[in-house]
């Protein structure tokens, strides 16, 4: 599978924490230093080999709010923030 | 063999996993946490993030962000106390059996902001009726701060009508449960709690050099320390997401394995099973210094009232003198004189000469409080 997506906190406490949440799911998660085209404030990121459908659902699930999703496409890679469109701010 | 009796202050022994546990992180982690991206780096940051959901566990917290590590309970309740902003004429709620990690930050900011103490006078077992606390609230009050119980005499205050009043009246309330955690159960939901301080070297059964505060879902403090957290480093202000916002600079991470083991020793055993020995050894320890004669008991001296702190005076003797017998004669390890709460033993007259405290730890036995009931036997005669 060569598609995956990178998705960014503001803090390594919500990096730990939807960590936590995608392996419990049974969904293919890594944490990684994030990639030099995005910037992550908190200096590591999550590496989700899964569908959008899947990491929403988990999210949402568990009132996680990214601060960034991104689809690798190529050697870009595209944003897809928009497409979680749910409430509550990450620590309220 | 020595007998450890001074729980209060700090407990010892520490169950073993706790020293493998701090040794095992300085040895084969060693790195800074929420500061890298490298494996031990991230290795420290989820040591560090699994100790706050344990902690969030202990205390019933739902979001472990909420979870603040700091040095110790008094770092904890001075984030809190500061952390409000409080200004001239703001009046505060307190008892008269609150330790000085309490009463000297709001004695301080009654002398430079102006602000107004309410002390409810507590009777001379340490009680308080959650009532009188209703009846001096003004619409100037700006803080509820008691502790869960007193490092003194132990008495168990009634957090939870406590707070039921702040919530109604929309007043943040702060519990100081340094002498109850790890021994007592707590759940910040059902006692209405909006901040909680403790320490992780008592009844957690930690190293000493962690603390910890809990803020509420949307309830925001100023923070006591401002600077690098790992996170948002682009930015010369202060982040205002926790737990970030109120850890500046770099934790006491092998005081946090520590922890993390202490606590999950403490979830193993049960802190009902742990509340219930501790309780029986009170029980039992109350009913032996009433049958010795010239000896005065002080606090409720009943075990379902109280933690396992009993405070005590030999007649004709000052607590330092029996201190030091104790500990010389016997090797019994007590506290004496006055203990950080000069209005605790003005509450309980003993003021200025204090008492000779006994507090009573998991690792504790009966055989212990039958020893140190001979001792004091001895002591007399
Ligand atoms: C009731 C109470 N509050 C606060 C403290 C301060 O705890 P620490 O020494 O961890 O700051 C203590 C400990 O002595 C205590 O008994």
């Amino acid at each position: 599978m060569s598609d995956y997506r990178i998705i960014i906190f503001d803090s390594i406490h919500e990096v730990l924490r939807a960590d936590k949440f995608f392996q419990n799911d049974g969904l293919k998660v890594k944490i990684i230093p994030p990639p030099r085209q995005l910037s992550a404030d908190c200096g590591i990121a999550l590496k989700v080999e899964e569908d959008f459908d899947v990491i929403a659902d988990t999210l949402r699930k568990n009132a996680l709010n990214p601060a960034g999703v991104f689809l690798k496409v190529g050697d870009r890679y595209v944003s897809e923030i928009k497409k979680l469109s749910f409430q509550g701010g990450i620590n309220g | 063999m020595s007998i450890y009796l001074d729980n209060a202050s700090t407990s010892h022994p520490k169950p073993a996993c706790v020293l493998e546990a701090m040794k095992y992180f300085l040895e084969e982690i060693g790195a800074n946490a929420g500061r890298s991206a490298h494996k031990k780096a991230v290795e420290a940051s989820r040591m560090v993030f699994e100790t706050r959901e344990l902690v969030a566990d202990i205390i019933g917290a739902e979001n472990s962000s909420r979870i603040i590590f700091l040095q110790n309970a008094t770092e904890a309740l001075n984030t809190a106390i500061f952390g409000l902003s409080l200004s001239r004429g703001d009046r505060v709620i307190t008892s008269s059996i609150e330790h000085n990690a309490v009463m000297r930050p709001l004695r301080f900011l009654e002398k430079t902001r102006g602000i107004i103490l309410d002390i409810i006078q507590c009777n001379r077992a340490g009680f308080l009726e959650a009532d009188e606390i209703r009846k001096k609230i003004t619409a100037r009050t700006k803080l509820i701060v008691v502790n869960h119980a007193s490092n003194v005499v132990g008495t168990i205050l009634p957090i939870a009508e406590i707070g039921q009043i702040a919530r109604v009246h929309n007043i943040p309330y702060l519990v100081d449960a340094a002498q109850s955690i790890g021994c007592l159960p707590m759940d910040v939901e059902k006692n209405f709690i909006d901040l909680l301080a403790f320490s992780g070297h008592k009844g957690l059964l930690g190293p000493q050099g962690v603390g910890c505060l809990y803020i509420r879902e949307n309830f925001d403090l100023v923070p006591l320390r401002f600077g690098g957290t790992g996170s948002n480093s682009g930015s010369e202000y202060q982040p205002d997401f926790l737990p970030d916002r109120y850890e500046s600079g770099t934790l006491n991470l092998p005081g946090i394995a520590g922890l993390r083991a202490a606590v999950k020793f403490v979830l193993e055993r049960g802190i009902s099973n742990i509340h219930k020995h501790i309780q029986n050894l009170t029980g039992e320890l109350i009913e032996q210094l009433r049958k010795i004669k010239d000896i005065i008991i002080y606090g409720p001296q009943h075990k379902d009232l109280q933690t396992g702190v009993v405070s005590i005076n030999l007649k004709g003797m000052t607590p330092a003198e029996a201190g030091e017998i104790l500990d010389r004669e016997f090797d019994i390890a007590v506290r004496v004189g006055l203990h950080c709460s000069p209005q605790a033993h003005k509450t309980i007259q003993t003021f200025p000469s204090g008492t000779i405290r006994v507090s009573l730890g998991i690792f504790n036995t009966v055989q212990d409080v039958n020893k140190f009931c001979e001792a004091l036997c001895q002591i007399i005669e």
